[in-house]
């Protein structure tokens, strides 16, 4: 702005010194005519012709010195009669100067150039003097030096510069102020810009003055509005999905194209075991040390194609299977990004398939054995029909033993069966829960003593009232108190009791027997899982028995557990709760 | 040049991670099967360790083949000699791992003995030694390989204990000498997997420092 003013200043003054300059030259081009014509007219009637050239020197040099004005008078051939500024005896020829020339030719001439004769750059003007009839008679020349006007035009110039300068200072000023005013609002409008650039989302424009600044801010303004609008649905649109991840039961991991961690959710962190807290740009391999894991993202990676493997991890508290499904993460055009892993924890799935598929190869085992050593027995019998009367009796003998422990399988199955269908307790009713753990250490204590194991009871004074279904609860005790005679060895000891703690009837069947290694406590209470299949067999189970006690003590509402020392005995303890006095169930009902 | 040296790197740290990961799963696996009983854990590490010996082999091929074509000096150089030196302890660690499994499989036929809770206790430390040292080699951590250092002398205690315990064990019930031999060597095999968890230690101690730190220690 600054610059425009000080260049136009300096144009204008240039262009002003170019005229000053032309216009003085002219000015005294004119004067020097006048002085020229008014030369002639004295000339044409007086100078020429006259003898008295000294006198007309005279006259000339004085006429001269009071107008600082170089007079010359020249004849027709060019010779000088008279000079104010020189000897005109000692002066050459001047027929050939360009202004003498000129006036030979037009009448008038003027020249500008150097005279050697007075020694200053003259500027002449030469008219051609004609007598009455018109014949050339001679030429009058005047002169002044360049000097004498360029000094004038030195002093204009002076002036113009201080009027110049004056002009500049003042340009300068107008155009700071100017340059204020359209700067400074350009200035905030950009200061704007950058904060909202930089993530200040409440960073506005100030709107002062109504122009075309106003305009753009307003333009700004409403940018960033809509701008943060936008960025809020993005950020709601965000955390809705990343709540909807991290709630997931499922894992979900995703990775990039150098298996680096993208994401991973809480669930996905805890099924594999993830101790970093700073997952997010960490290669999986490091993070989770699975080598399944990276072979099943490297495959999603090289055939672009989803993918699926099952996983067993081992964790301090136990392992489990992980079913984990991958797909590739791709951009727009289609190029493979990275890939997405989906992570099922399928341990129970897993587990509850296994216990389905045994359950039919078990019963169908387990009625078959017995039937087959019936049917061999049977067709012997019927073969030999001379068989000997006691080696009859021993087959009947065996027969009847296998058909009781048909008869057993198929009770305990119907028993399971009946268990299950039976959705509510209607018939449960309170009853004192001592009756049939009483009754059945009764039935027991004999088998127990000829095992020679000693049989501990424990049952309180006072009666233990729970809602149930007093036959049921006695299988569970003889099932129980059965297994502990069973896998207990001669010279044990067995413990039942019963105690009430916080609401609930725990009886405890503790034995000193062979134990339960760990690995088989999940599973012991499914159907015919046996820890060891020969010899429960041989011991006379059924298989069914556990089973028939978490049944019967889950429709009760309670539960079971065991605790087991493999080779020092194990402890089973059922909860069942009591029922609440009568007094408090009328004052509900 | 310089660009490909880093990616060729960048790719042995995830083999050698593998080859890490794999001998990790398998020191579990084999522990679980003698611990939990488990035969079928027992085989998949019997059967695993030609997966291991054969990635040993890339991992050492890929050494190779970086030296003779990139020639790394300073850290790039010990780093390469320290994954050569890992690769062998981690290979050496999956045999032992195999040992265990074939222990395992062997106590499996017979009855379940009574485990010492001491040999729980030295299965969990060294479990915790091998998560240890393959964390302090992914991050070049010094402190966390010298507490592998540390936890090594403990194992050694509880093994002579183990040694002991077996030993009156057999004293007392001639026929489960079979039983405590099997345990012993098991706990053998445990103290030299820790062992080789000290060596991957130093050899990471040797990448951070550049300072061999074997047969320094304090008795």
């Amino acid at each position: 702005m600054l610059g425009v003013g000080l260049s136009a200043a300096l144009v204008v003054s240039f262009l002003d010194d170019r005229s000053l300059v032309r216009g003085a030259s002219a000015i005294l081009e004119r004067e020097l005519c006048e002085h020229a014509v008014l030369l002639e007219a004295v000339a044409a009637n007086t100078l020429f012709g006259t003898a008295d050239e000294p006198a007309l020197q005279e006259g000339l040099r004085r006429l001269g010195q009071q107008n600082a004005t170089r007079y010359t008078v020249l004849d027709v051939r060019g010779r000088v009669v008279a000079d104010s500024g020189a000897d005109p005896d000692r002066l050459e020829n001047h027929l050939q100067r360009p202004e003498v020339v000129a006036a030979t030719r037009d009448g008038a001439g003027s020249a500008r150039r150097y005279s050697t004769s007075v020694g200053d750059e003259l500027i002449y003007q030469a008219r051609a003097v004609r007598s009455g009839d018109g014949t050339l008679v001679g030429f009058v020349r005047v002169a002044r030096p360049i000097a004498a006007f360029e000094s004038v035009i030195a002093a204009n110039r002076q002036q113009l510069l201080v009027a110049a300068a004056i002009a500049v200072a003042v340009a300068a000023l107008m155009a700071c102020l100017l340059a204020r005013g359209i700067v400074r609002p350009v200035t905030h409008l950009q200061q704007v810009a950058e904060a909202m650039a930089q993530g200040q989302d409440h960073a506005r424009a100030s709107l002062g003055t109504d122009d075309e600044f106003a305009a753009l801010g307003r333009a700004l303004n409403t940018m960033a509005d809509r701008l943060q609008v936008r960025v809020e649905e993005m950020r709601r649109e965000r955390a809705k999905l990343s709540a909807i991840i991290g709630s997931m039961v499922e894992g979900v991991a995703g990775v990039d194209a150098e298996e680096r961690v993208l994401h991973m959710n809480a669930a996905a962190v805890d099924m594999l075991g993830v101790s970093e807290a700073n997952l997010v740009g960490q290669p999986l391999l490091e993070l989770t040390r699975i080598p399944e894991l990276h072979e099943l993202v490297t495959a999603i990676m090289q055939n672009g194609e989803k993918a699926s493997c099952e996983l067993f991890i081992q964790k301090a508290e136990g392992s489990r299977v992980l079913q984990i499904e991958g797909a590739p993460l791709r951009d727009r055009d289609g190029a493979v990004l990275g890939a997405v892993l989906v992570l099922h924890d399928v341990t129970d799935l897993r587990r509850l398939e296994a216990v389905r598929r045994d359950f039919v190869a078990n019963v169908s085992h387990e009625l078959k054995t017995p039937l087959t050593a019936i049917k061999g027995m049977i067709d012997t019998m019927v073969d030999d029909a001379a068989m000997p009367a006691e080696t009859r009796g021993r087959f009947l003998e065996r027969i009847q033993r296998q058909a009781d422990r048909l008869a057993n399988l198929v009770s305990d199955l119907l028993v399971l069966a009946r268990i299950e269908s039976s959705k509510g307790n209607e018939d449960h009713q309170p009853i004192d829960l001592r009756r049939p753990v009483h009754d059945s250490c009764q039935q027991l204590v004999a088998a127990a003593q000829h095992k020679r194991l000693r049989l501990h009871v424990a049952i309180p004074q006072d009666a233990v009232t729970v809602n149930g279904e007093p036959e049921s609860l006695r299988q569970v005790v003889d099932n129980l108190l059965g297994n502990a005679i069973r896998y207990t060895p001669e010279g044990g000891e067995i413990a039942v009791s019963i105690q009430t703690r916080a609401g609930e009837a725990v009886i405890t069947v503790r034995d000193t027997g062979i134990g339960i290694a760990a690995q088989h406590l999940d599973r012991i209470f499914e159907r015919f899982y046996r820890v060891d299949k020969a010899r429960s067999r041989e011991l006379g189970g059924t298989g069914l028995g556990l089973a028939i006690v978490k049944h019967v003590v889950l429709s009760h509402g309670g539960s079971v557990t065991v605790q087991s020392w493999p080779g020092s005995g194990s402890a089973f303890n059922v909860k069942i709760p009591l029922a609440l006095p009568t007094g408090e169930h009328r004052m509900v009902s | 040049m310089t660009k490909h040296l880093l990616r060729d790197l960048d790719h042995l740290k995830k083999q050698i991670l593998l080859v890490g990961s794999m001998v990790e799963g398998a020191i579990l696996k084999a522990t679980t099967a003698l611990l939990e009983r488990r035969p079928e854990l027992a085989a998949e590490v019997m059967h695993g360790d030609d997966a291991i010996d054969a990635r040993e082999v890339m991992v050492e091929e890929e050494c190779l083949k970086i030296l003779a074509l990139h020639q790394p000096v300073a850290s790039d150089l010990r780093y390469i000699i320290m994954v050569l030196k890992v690769n062998n302890d981690l290979e050496r660690m999956g045999d032992l791992a195999g040992n265990i499994a074939e222990r395992a499989a062997d106590l499996l036929k017979h009855d379940p003995v009574r485990v010492p809770p001491e040999f729980r206790s030295m299965v969990e430390t060294v479990r915790r030694m091998v998560r240890d040292a393959l964390d302090a080699l992914v991050h070049s951590d010094v402190k966390l390989a010298r507490r592998v250092l540390t936890a090594d002398d403990v194992v050694d205690q509880v093994h002579r204990q183990m040694f002991r315990e077996m030993q009156s064990m057999a004293q007392a019930n001639p026929p489960a000498i079979e039983a405590a031999i099997n345990m012993l060597s098991a706990s053998r095999n445990l103290e030299r997997i820790a062992d080789q968890c000290t060596n991957i230690a130093e050899d990471v101690i040797f990448l951070v420092e550049g300072e061999i730190v074997r047969h320094r220690r304090s008795p």
